[in-house]
């Protein structure tokens, strides 16, 4: 054990861990423009439910390369082999995402890139006892979605922006 | 990472490498978590210890009934040994530099116990007090714990602790210059005497406190009858009304 990283260590052993001032503020204003520009309709819906929340798809070129995150993926996963598929949910006031585990995917890279004001919901929680992660804008979570079970709670002020990576082990 | 904090991360992955236990430690941290309790409900709470080593408030947090308390450190060295005991499930571990995170004021209160105040860039008291702020929600509540200028002569000497009785035997020498605002600190463990570590720290006084306090916008009020440990002196800060 003395060999692995914390950061494995804690991935391995619960299922997630956190990247702390993981990524640059030129993506945080990069995904924010790309919020911000997009109309309605280029938005997809996150479900069929009242609280759906929306999702608009990213190529890898919309992407600035972030180092420091790389870094900090390399201690925990084999980023040669990986496959990334990457998007942005938007939550705005009442949407949330239940409890589930995801379908797809080995590994699950979650950024925020707007989070509301404090008290003002849209944070989320992992495991059964339903945990609240402590995230700031910029750290990055990386968590075992497929394995863990993981939601947000409902957005009661403002709107929850995140980029998200869903990766494959080749 | 910060140069300053890379070397005080790897002080503290060195004082951890070799495990052990500071259980000594524990009745003053029960007592630190007991002030808090009457501070902030502890049911509905949400907590953080902004530098939690290894993790004795984390465990005197839990043991009162917190939820998932967040554990915030430098050194991975320490949280790696904290994911190997039996708290892991019960908290919530960040590898960190607290004066740097973004996280905002999600915590109704923080707990800073000794942290790491210096000259050095980044580490100076107003910086810790601000940084100690901006993670504690309007109306929460900080219980911080100092060297003491007053105190520090209580704790001057040399000192052999053997943790767990196994291989973890450390020597410690804290000296003290009258008249100077620090305490340094030097630690070698028994078998390896030259491979010797030091460390300096600031010993604010407590109007220096209460000034730098005001300073970032914070009430603070020296606690006086508390279990304290040697050397030390408590402090809860609130935030101040607008």
């Amino acid at each position: 054990m003395s060999e692995e990283s914390f950061h494995k260590v804690q991935y391995q052993q619960l299922g997630y861990t956190i990247f702390t001032n993981a990524v640059s503020k030129h993506l945080i204003g990069a995904m924010r423009s790309k919020v911000f520009a997009a109309r309605d309709c280029e938005l997809i819906g996150g479900d069929e439910s009242t609280h759906s929340w929306r999702e608009f798809p990213l190529a890898a070129s919309d992407l600035p390369s972030e180092p420091v995150l790389k870094e900090y993926l390399a201690s925990v996963l084999p980023l040669a082999s990986i496959r990334i598929v990457h998007w942005l949910n938007i939550y705005r006031v009442d949407e949330y995402i239940e409890a589930h585990v995801d379908a797809g995917g080995e590994a699950q890279l979650m950024i925020p890139i707007e989070i509301p004001p404090s008290g003002g919901g849209g944070e989320i929680w992992i495991g059964a006892n339903e945990r609240l992660l402590p995230l700031g804008v910029g750290d990055a979570l990386l968590f075992a979605a497929h394995r863990v079970q993981h939601g947000t709670t409902k957005v009661l002020d403002g709107q929850r922006v995140s980029l998200n990576a869903r990766m494959w082990m080749h | 990472m910060s140069q300053a904090a890379e070397k005080i991360a790897a002080l503290y992955d060195w004082r951890c490498s070799r495990g052990g236990s500071t259980k000594d430690y524990e009745p003053f941290a029960a007592a630190d978590v007991t002030l808090l309790a009457g501070q902030t409900d502890f049911c509905t709470a949400r907590l953080c210890d902004a530098g939690c080593g290894n993790g004795i408030h984390l465990r005197a947090l839990t043991d009162a009934g917190v939820n998932y308390p967040v554990g915030v450190d430098l050194s991975k060295e320490s949280l790696r040994n904290l994911l190997a005991t039996d708290l892991a499930d019960s908290i919530i571990l960040v590898n960190a530099d607290f004066t740097t995170w973004r996280i905002g004021p999600i915590f109704h209160a923080v707990i800073c116990s000794l942290p790491v105040i210096s000259e050095v860039e980044g580490y100076d008291l107003r910086t810790i007090l601000s940084a100690l702020q901006s993670m504690t929600k309007q109306g929460g509540c900080i219980l911080l714990k100092l060297f003491d200028s007053e105190r520090v002569q209580d704790i001057t000497g040399t000192f052999s602790v053997i943790y767990d009785g196994t291989t973890s035997e450390k020597v410690s020498r804290i000296s003290h210059a009258p008249g100077h605002r620090s305490i340094d600190i030097s630690q070698h463990y028994a078998d390896t005497p030259h491979d010797t570590r030091r460390e300096t720290i600031d010993t604010p006084t407590r109007d220096e406190v209460y000034l730098e306090a005001q300073a970032v916008g914070m009430r603070a009020k020296s606690i006086d009858h508390h279990m304290e440990l040697p050397g030390t002196r408590t402090y809860l800060l609130r935030i101040s009304a607008e």
